[in-house]
């Protein structure tokens, strides 16, 4: 029987110096990606993602495009080899990613949005009135708990829900220490303050989603090739007005990932391939599931290894 | 159930490129097709083809338009035209939407005479695809159906290229700009401004004027203009396209270092003329026509025919006729409504 197959696409935070440059040195097709998108920007992005500093990466105008084009060079490599997903799934900005792999969003709109997309998320809240913490060890019922005792008259929400034993916080600062502090009280092993600039997926953002969806209007959407689970209902979608509703509404709203992942597995997914910069859902999927296949594919050794790998259990 | 008749007598390159690109469209998008001309012609052709699992027809037609034919004579001295043909199918609902590679004026007239308008639209335009520098193609609207227009005609034509490129190119709120010399809404000449006024109050992301210099820019997806200048527009672009390329093949020749440059910029020129092709577009829709007729170069390849069929398929699937009616009538843009 045909082993059903997920990609997911991860989002801020799996940056690191020098991501990408062994795909745009070793394949082609990858090295086509990264000068699309520099010449869709006006920049050379690909320079950013091979010669750039933390610090240049962790400006979230160019995060967003930097992770989103070495995840869809990664993918581009996967699907010239013939390997192609049941599910995809991205977490946060690697919806985008997801979207560009499923024919929904072309490469071009999708660079072009998601820098517009960090720019308006900075400039939504004044820098250092906003923030977001990682709650380790508590549920998410417990964390969600935390957040309604803890904001008072400020905004503190989940953020992300990432796996049950970790759950992103965004809110006001203030609001966000009160809950780090609640949420140690109430059992948690550790509440990490994250080195963020602006409170993602929270109501705070508002403004960033009005500006975004003047963005989105003037986009083309085009039906997925394969469904997608969105961050927002943790359920799969295919026409192009499901996606952009997907896109605005995730903005504000957590991103679902635990129930995501979830439904992948209760679809009888048993292979994931992480396509992009870093390990970081692969980790999340294994506390849901440590017996599914994994593989990530962001240069030329894991993609090989994915490639032999996924080759493998078909014939297996 | 979808069936789309192309044409397979009026290209440059006929019937060969027609029936490759129908057939790869029959394969790659499961739409039935009925090929339209001598069958003497096709079938050698289909004969070469592996044929399993598609739905192709063929339909006798023992004539064929030229070039050459102006419209009028074509439409009515050769009856038996493959384009008239196809007109009749389509006619007499046999099939939902034709494509012709064909004389465009022929084509054009074809459709009116034979198929004809839809109710509400006063005149129907023939809409085409540009490239833009950022990578999205734009609308162009009208392209030579009408080379003398009223105002309310650019109106609705506005409406008819935002519904296009809201259902063929899922744009949501797609920015429609008015052709003129100027941004400023005083700027243009007596049609330009008149029409200025009613886009501004018609429920479309009306951007106000555009120059020909922002055509090829992308930042904006349909831009309106009459059938005259339209058509100026798209041959002139055409033209300087192709006195370019002949520019640099020309220069690239003239010394050592040029070809030697030229050899290493090889995959760029490659990948240049990759996106300026037309081919991938899918040619001219003539929209407010009963039915689709789409209007391919008469220089197309098997690609631009394969890609004309899937948008005509889309346009029938997505209903666009039914679009544009209903937009029609709710905004009281209808001859009828016109005439009180």
């Amino acid at each position: 029987m045909d082993i059903k197959k997920a990609f997911v696409f991860p989002g801020q935070g799996s940056q690191y110096p020098g991501m990408g440059k062994d795909l745009y040195n070793k394949y082609p097709t990858a090295r086509r990606v990264f000068d699309e998108a520099d010449e869709a920007l006006g920049f050379l992005l690909s320079k950013l993602c091979f010669e750039g500093t933390d610090e240049d990466l962790q400006l979230t105008e160019n995060t967003q495009p930097a992770i989103l084009t070495t995840s869809v060079a990664a993918f581009r490599v996967l699907e010239e080899k013939g390997c192609l997903p049941d599910f995809v799934a991205g977490h946060s900005l690697g919806e985008y990613s997801a979207l560009v792999a499923a024919g929904s969003l072309n490469l071009r709109d999708a660079v072009v949005l998601v820098r517009q997309r960090g720019k308006y998320m900075q400039e939504a809240v004044p820098v250092g009135v906003g923030a977001m913490a990682a709650l380790l060890g508590l549920e998410s019922e417990r964390a969600l708990a935390v957040c309604a005792q803890a904001a008072g008259n400020q905004i503190v929400s989940a953020a992300n829900l990432n796996s049950s034993s970790q759950v992103v916080i965004a809110g006001h600062r203030e609001a966000v220490e009160r809950a780090m502090a609640l949420a140690k009280e109430a059992g948690a092993k550790r509440a990490i303050l994250l080195a963020v600039s602006a409170p993602f997926h929270c109501v705070l953002l508002q403004p960033a989603a009005d500006r975004l969806k003047n963005d989105i209007d003037v986009c083309a959407f085009a039906d997925l090739r394969f469904p997608l689970i969105t961050n927002v209902d943790a359920k799969p979608i295919e026409t192009a007005d499901a996606a952009r509703n997907s896109l605005e509404r995730q903005v504000t709203m957590p991103v679902r990932w635990q129930e995501s992942v979830q439904w992948m597995l209760d679809q009888k997914v048993r292979t994931f391939v992480e396509a992009g910069p870093g390990k970081v859902l692969l980790g999340l999927i294994r506390t849901a599931d440590k017996s599914v296949g994994m593989f990530n594919a962001e240069d030329e050794k894991s993609l090989e290894n994915a490639f032999s790998g996924l080759h493998n259990q078909q014939f297996a | 159930m979808i069936k789309i008749a192309v044409d397979a007598m009026g290209s440059d390159h006929s019937p060969k490129v027609e029936v490759d690109g129908a057939l790869d469209a029959a394969a790659e998008y499961g739409v039935p097709i009925v090929l339209v001309g001598h069958k003497d012609k096709l079938r050698p052709l289909l004969a070469q083809r592996d044929m399993t699992g598609l739905s192709v027809d063929v339909e006798h037609a023992s004539e064929a338009v030229t070039m050459d034919d102006s419209p009028t004579t074509a439409f009515r001295r050769k009856k038996d035209s493959s384009i008239n043909v196809a007109a009749q199918l389509m006619r007499d609902g046999k099939v939902s939407g034709v494509v012709s590679a064909g004389n465009t004026g022929a084509v054009m007239a074809t459709a009116k005479f034979v198929v004809g308008a839809l109710p509400v639209v006063d005149r129907p335009a023939l809409s085409t695809v540009l490239p833009t520098q950022k990578g999205r193609p734009a609308i162009l609207l009208d392209v030579g159906a009408n080379v003398d227009c009223k105002p309310h005609h650019l109106e609705q034509f506005a409406i008819m290229g935002d519904i296009y490129s809201r259902t063929i190119f899922g744009i949501r709120r797609p920015r429609v700009g008015l052709l003129s010399i100027g941004e400023e809404d005083t700027k243009g000449n007596e049609l330009t401004k008149e029409v200025f006024k009613s886009l501004k109050r018609a429920p479309i992301n009306f951007i106000g004027n555009v120059e020909g210099r922002d055509i090829f820019k992308g930042e904006v997806d349909v831009i309106v203009c009459d059938g005259f200048t339209g058509n100026v527009v798209l041959k002139l672009s055409e033209g300087l396209y192709e006195t370019f390329i002949e520019m640099l093949r020309h220069e690239l020749k003239q010394t050592l270092t040029a070809k030697l440059g030229s050899i290493f910029a090889h995959n760029a020129f490659q990948q240049f003329k990759r996106r300026l092709d037309y081919s991938e577009y899918g040619g001219a829709p003539l929209l407010g026509i009963k039915g689709i007729t789409i209007v391919c170069h008469g220089r197309s390849n098997s690609n631009a025919i394969k890609n004309a069929v899937r948008v005509a398929n889309e346009f029938c699937k997505h209903n666009v006729n039914h679009a544009i009616e209903l937009e029609f009538n709710k905004l009281g843009l209808t001859k009828a409504a016109k005439a009180n």
